[in-house]
């Protein structure tokens, strides 16, 4: 079953876990490159502390990695696999 | 007694009906606050704050449309278009340029935010030259705009 909303901390968690991204804080958030093969790709921000993340917000964070909402969820509730992001991205001309 | 005071002593006491302007100045004294307030500002201060809000902005909708004139360490030399909504408990900041956003208690947070990132972008675009077609023409764009 879907998980329904996910804290920020989880979000950097799962990005960091599935799509080795290392962030760096710059104020109340912290920003990350998706990179392959040392080019810069996407950049996503995630806010930081552990409070769970709306429905706007969380549509904003998928459209800076190149994924739908459902994409998103998909990949912090673990059935997209990096392997599948990176296929997806290719598929738009991201990659 | 002054004039208006007279007048207005006069009009009390029913003697005579004078313009209401005379009696009260009705413009408010703190105009800016007035404005804030009441959501009718159409422009707030540029050298202050960094932004200006079109006219009517704040009364024409959900989504709010303000430009970016200067970011918090250096100044666009062509203002920035920035979208502002209600989104969950806070305010959306999002500029249709940049795959940015900005978020806040208040207009002014998510504003203020969506800055540092804008800055914090160019200055990752600056330091890296291993970028994707995208990060590159975003990078030109920012150069563009983006003055010391």
């Amino acid at each position: 079953m879907k998980k329904h909303g996910f804290s920020t901390h989880e979000h950097r968690r799962c990005c960091e876990a599935k799509l080795g991204i290392d962030f760096v804080r710059t104020g109340n958030a912290s920003h990350g490159w998706f990179k392959k093969n040392k080019l810069r790709i996407r950049r996503i921000t995630v806010l930081e502390g552990k409070h769970l993340i709306g429905k706007g917000l969380q549509k904003s964070m998928a459209s800076q990695l190149g994924l739908t909402t459902d994409q998103f969820d998909d990949l912090l509730g673990c059935s997209l696999k990096k392997e599948e992001y990176e296929e997806i991205l290719r598929g738009y001309g991201m990659m | 007694m002054t004039s208006t005071q007279k007048k207005y002593k006069k009009w009390r006491s029913g003697e005579s009906l004078p313009i209401v302007t005379d009696l009260v100045d009705p413009r408010p004294r703190r105009l800016v606050k007035f404005l804030n307030d009441y959501r009718l500002l159409s422009a707030t201060a540029s050298s202050s704050v960094g932004y200006t809000e079109e006219a009517g902005a704040a009364l024409a909708g959900p989504i709010v449309r303000v430009q970016l004139n200067r970011l918090p360490h250096k100044i666009l030399r062509l203002p920035l278009d920035v979208l502002v909504e209600r989104y969950d408990q806070g305010f959306l900041a999002r500029t249709p340029d940049l795959p940015l956003y900005g978020y806040g208690e208040d207009r002014m947070e998510a504003i203020d935010m969506l800055k540092r990132e804008i800055e914090s972008l160019f200055d990752d675009l600056l330091e890296n030259d291993h970028l994707g077609v995208e990060w590159l023409n975003i990078k030109r764009f920012l150069q563009e705009r983006i003055g010391s």
